[in-house]
Order: structure tokens, then C-alpha cells, then sequence
């Protein structure tokens, strides 16, 4: 009974996860954004101070996606004020919702931001479907 | 640490407006003899979308972030997209009129130089 009371009162405190099973684990880096048309899926990601010739995109099996690279940190020596930028290499990779086309891939990275462009295969497209309108033999008369 | 350029603030982000929000954007502040260098984050702004103001012994860095991706549906997402803002308070006596700013990849790197007053000299020291 006192037990249950005070397990209530540590969720209250500390979320329902309790002592046991905090989430401590880092985010993934980098972080993504998916987007999708008709067509293609965008996979963008937040990844400043990379250059652009050392970003690897990857796609295997159809929908895994792989985003790999290395930032070097900011040059210079003298003391650090604050650090809160990351450095050094990383590497993630995905499993996009659908299949696409590896060989009509593209990449574009612009202002720190890298977006991957990936065609669907036409098999997963939507597809509208014709409806006709059945005329009945007889009508009513 | 005689640490000079001290955060305004990293929890409490002060704007403009109260209810505009923001993203406080990652940084690394470096300190030098004769410079402070600070790199901040703002992955998505073009450089005419950045303004750095020097105003009463702050810093403010305030980068405007417009939507991408407009008219597609989004399925899937680990960060937002929104203005960056962040002010920095500077207690050390810079030359604010000699404070440099470039934006590269997503990463803008701001360089202010001491003021003459602050820097370390080194006295020659003569033999007698």
C-alpha cells in the first residue's frame, strides 16, 4: 500500500517511466525532416558547417537511406567561452515509408541544410483510378 | 574564468515580441588575446536574413527563417522550422565598430575585436 503511494508519487515526479527506464539516450544526429509529393520524398537534414563534396548519400534495398559525413570544428585556438556546436564524423542511416529509384537520386546542400531528393518507383505511386459509369441495359420504361 | 561575453540568457529567450517563436541557436564561443570569436548554428538562413545588433552591451543575433518545403505533406519530422534569436551580453570592451560577420554553410561567425584598453601587453623587459 505504501510502496503503491510512493511509486504514484515518484511518476508524478519523474513521468510515468519512473527510475526505471529514463530516456537517456541522445537524439539521432543529424536531425530529419521528411516531406513527400505524388512523385518524390525529401528527406532534409540540419547539418551546418559540412562540406559539400564529403556528404555521402547512399540508398540500398530500395529504401534504405544513408547520410554520412564529418565536421571539423572551428578553427583557432584560445578558450572556450562556450561549446555547444558538434563536431566529428556521423553517420545515419533510415528506412524511407516507400521504395524509390537508386539511380535518380539527388542531393543538393545549401546554408547548412541537405536535402535529398528520391523518386518513387511507379509502383507505389498513386494512381488514379477511371470510374465508368455503368448504363443499365434496361432502363425503366 | 574570467569569462567575458556571458549568456543574457539560455532558458528565458527575450524577443522582440513575447509571443514570436524562436530557436535559440547552438554556439561556440572562443576567446582569444585579442578577439572573441563566436560561431552560431542557423542552418537554413541566408545571409541577408541575418542582423547582429551591438546595442548597450548586447549582442543580439536574430536570423529570419522562412518554411521550406511549401505545398508538400509532411510525414515525418525531427526538428522545426522558425526564426533563430539569442542575445549575449558583453562585458568585455570590444571595438564595436570593428565587429566582423561572415555566414558559410549554415554556420555565421562573428569576430570582435578588443578594445586596445583590455589586451594583454607584453612589457619588454631590459637589461641593465
Amino acid at each position: 500500500m505504501f510502496a503503491n503511494r510512493l511509486f504514484e508519487q515518484m511518476d508524478r515526479l519523474f513521468g510515468p517511466a519512473g527510475f526505471d527506464s529514463p530516456d537517456l539516450s541522445p537524439p539521432a544526429y543529424p536531425p530529419l525532416s521528411v516531406w513527400e509529393d505524388e512523385d518524390a520524398l525529401y528527406v532534409e537534414s540540419e547539418v551546418p558547417g559540412l562540406v559539400a563534396e564529403d556528404i555521402g548519400v547512399s540508398v540500398t534495398d530500395g529504401d534504405q537511406l544513408t547520410i554520412s559525413a564529418e565536421r571539423a570544428p572551428s578553427t583557432g585556438s584560445g578558450e572556450w567561452l562556450y561549446q555547444e556546436c558538434m563536431y566529428g564524423e556521423f553517420s545515419r542511416t533510415i528506412t524511407l515509408p516507400v521504395t524509390v529509384d537508386p539511380n535518380a537520386v539527388e542531393a543538393k546542400y545549401e546554408a547548412g541544410v541537405l536535402t535529398v531528393t528520391l523518386r518513387k518507383v511507379e509502383s507505389v505511386k498513386p494512381r488514379r483510378i477511371a470510374v465508368k459509369a455503368v448504363v443499365p441495359a434496361l432502363a425503366a420504361a | 574564468m574570467t569569462s567575458n561575453l556571458q549568456s543574457a540568457q539560455t532558458q528565458k529567450i527575450e524577443t522582440p515580441r513575447p509571443t514570436m517563436r524562436v530557436y535559440a541557436p547552438r554556439v561556440d564561443v572562443v576567446e582569444t588575446d585579442d578577439a572573441l570569436t563566436l560561431y552560431a548554428d542557423l542552418p537554413g538562413v541566408k545571409q541577408e536574413d541575418v542582423s547582429l545588433t551591438c546595442k548597450d552591451g548586447e549582442l543580439i543575433l536574430h536570423a529570419s527563417c522562412l518554411p521550406r518545403h511549401v505545398g508538400k505533406k509532411l510525414l515525418y519530422s525531427e526538428y522545426g522550422i522558425r526564426d533563430f534569436y539569442r542575445a549575449f551580453k558583453v562585458t568585455e570592451k570590444v571595438e564595436t565598430g570593428r565587429i566582423e560577420a561572415s555566414l558559410k554553410d549554415g554556420v555565421l561567425t562573428v569576430r570582435a575585436p578588443k578594445a586596445e584598453a583590455v589586451r594583454p601587453k607584453r612589457i619588454a623587459v631590459n637589461g641593465g
